[in-house]
């Protein structure tokens, strides 16, 4: 990569990789899975960087970040549960999930959403994109935009109006 | 409900700046990434290469790399030495850097022992200043573009698009021209192409009256002007992508041309 175009790039990861992260989490609901969705991101952002650097980098990388996510929930060797034999020896600290300290009720509730159902809703009202740039960085048009946040929405609320009830239970 | 709107509004995290460690380490990556493609592609390339040297023997090819026009060059990455005041990131696949004096990076095939100052059957690179400096004494104008390549008390020896030599004599206010050999000082005027972008600038192609073509661009503040021999064949396309990958260092001379 060319000099000045790596001093771009540095100078658009110093600026945003936190807010990407942050997305990230909310996407996926675990520190570590984000900070490795983050890395590739930035690694395939590095290697597309003379064409990203032409375009709306921001959203340039938030497709990118959205397409990792997705991909990676595809994969089939990607187990959400693993089971052991025995305890681990120490316990393990919990790495900051996002949302976790300020709401951790809603950030479980994302989670039951479907990948591309949470992606557009965490997109367009927690990163407060528009529909057009949240339509840019899914990949889909305006109206699919509209239709999965608007049952994203319906479904967030009606799962919590349940989660008290089973939080007495 | 706005409720709900509020709450994962509340969500979004303030970013932070990223520390110095973190972002070192996805330079790594990304650098590692683009090294491995780099291996990819010059395997993939040779393998090809391989195949098609078996097949050869009985077959003859037809076809071309789309990147390279028929009887043209194609542009492969460049993993040899760089020379002093430049990065070259691809160059025309059989090439090589021939080397760099005052400001002018030479490409030329492997063996080439022509002076650097012969811009015959090569590409040639210059830095020059951007804008030039206040004038102050006598101006002097040239009804041709010259480069001059050397200056030797009051004489100015010049390599003319031919790859002839002219030579300019200052004489007190006096100003002798000999002009190229073989040229008329009336030749063709350069026929300017398109305007391409290079590294967010605007860059210009034109072509001589012999066929050679100039693209010049500026990139930070200096300004570079690529010249491609007519027998290279190299379309617009690949001159823009050879140009993008060239970095002029802080190193760098600047050209007197």
């Amino acid at each position: 990569m060319r000099r000045t175009h790596e001093a771009e790039y540095e100078d658009f990861v110093r600026g945003h990789r936190a807010e990407l992260l942050a997305t990230a989490r909310h996407l996926t609901g675990d520190h570590h899975l984000a900070e490795d969705l983050v890395q590739t991101m930035l690694t395939k952002l590095y290697l597309a960087w003379p064409r990203a650097r032409q375009t709306n980098t921001g959203g340039y990388a938030r497709r990118v970040l959205v397409n990792c996510f997705v991909d990676h929930r595809r994969r089939p060797w990607v187990r959400r549960e693993q089971s052991a034999v025995t305890m681990p020896a120490h316990a393990t600290s919990p790495a900051p999930d996002a949302g976790d300290a300020i709401d951790p009720e809603l950030s479980g509730a994302l989670l039951e959403l479907p990948p591309r159902m949470r992606a557009a809703v965490v997109l367009r009202h927690v990163e407060d994109l528009s529909v057009e740039e949240t339509a840019r960085a899914l990949g889909c048009s305006t109206g699919n935009v509209k239709s999965q946040t608007a049952r994203g929405l319906d479904k967030l609320r009606d799962l919590l109006a349940t989660t008290p009830e089973r939080n007495h239970r | 409900m706005t409720d709900l709107h509020d709450r994962l509004a509340a969500l979004r995290v303030t970013s932070a700046p990223t520390d110095e460690p973190t972002l070192a380490a996805d330079l790594r990556r990304g650098r590692r990434a683009a090294a491995r493609r780099r291996s990819v592609r010059i395997a993939t390339t040779s393998a090809f290469a391989l195949g098609i040297g078996g097949v050869t023997t009985a077959v003859v090819v037809t076809g071309s790399h789309s990147d390279a026009p028929a009887g043209g060059v194609r542009l492969v990455d460049y993993t040899g030495a760089q020379q002093p005041g430049f990065t070259v990131d691809e160059i025309p696949a059989g090439y090589v850097l021939q080397g760099v004096q005052a400001g002018t990076l030479d490409v030329a095939l492997p063996g080439d022992t022509s002076s650097l100052d012969d811009f015959r059957d090569k590409i040639v690179v210059t830095v020059e200043q951007a804008s030039p400096p206040p004038a102050s004494g006598p101006q002097w104008s040239y009804r041709e573009r010259v480069r001059v390549s050397r200056h030797h008390g009051g004489t100015l020896h010049y390599r003319c698009p031919n790859g002839s030599t002219g030579v300019i004599r200052v004489t007190g206010q006096r100003l002798i021209h000999d002009p190229c050999p073989g040229s008329s000082t009336t030749s063709a005027p350069d026929t300017v192409g398109t305007t391409i972008d290079v590294d967010g600038s605007a860059g210009t192609i034109s072509r001589n009256g012999e066929g050679a073509t100039y693209f010049r661009y500026t990139s930070g503040d200096v300004r570079v002007v690529i010249q491609v021999w007519p027998t290279f064949g190299l379309t617009d396309a690949q001159l823009r992508e050879f140009a993008d990958g060239i970095t002029v260092t802080p190193d760098a001379q600047l050209s007197h041309g």
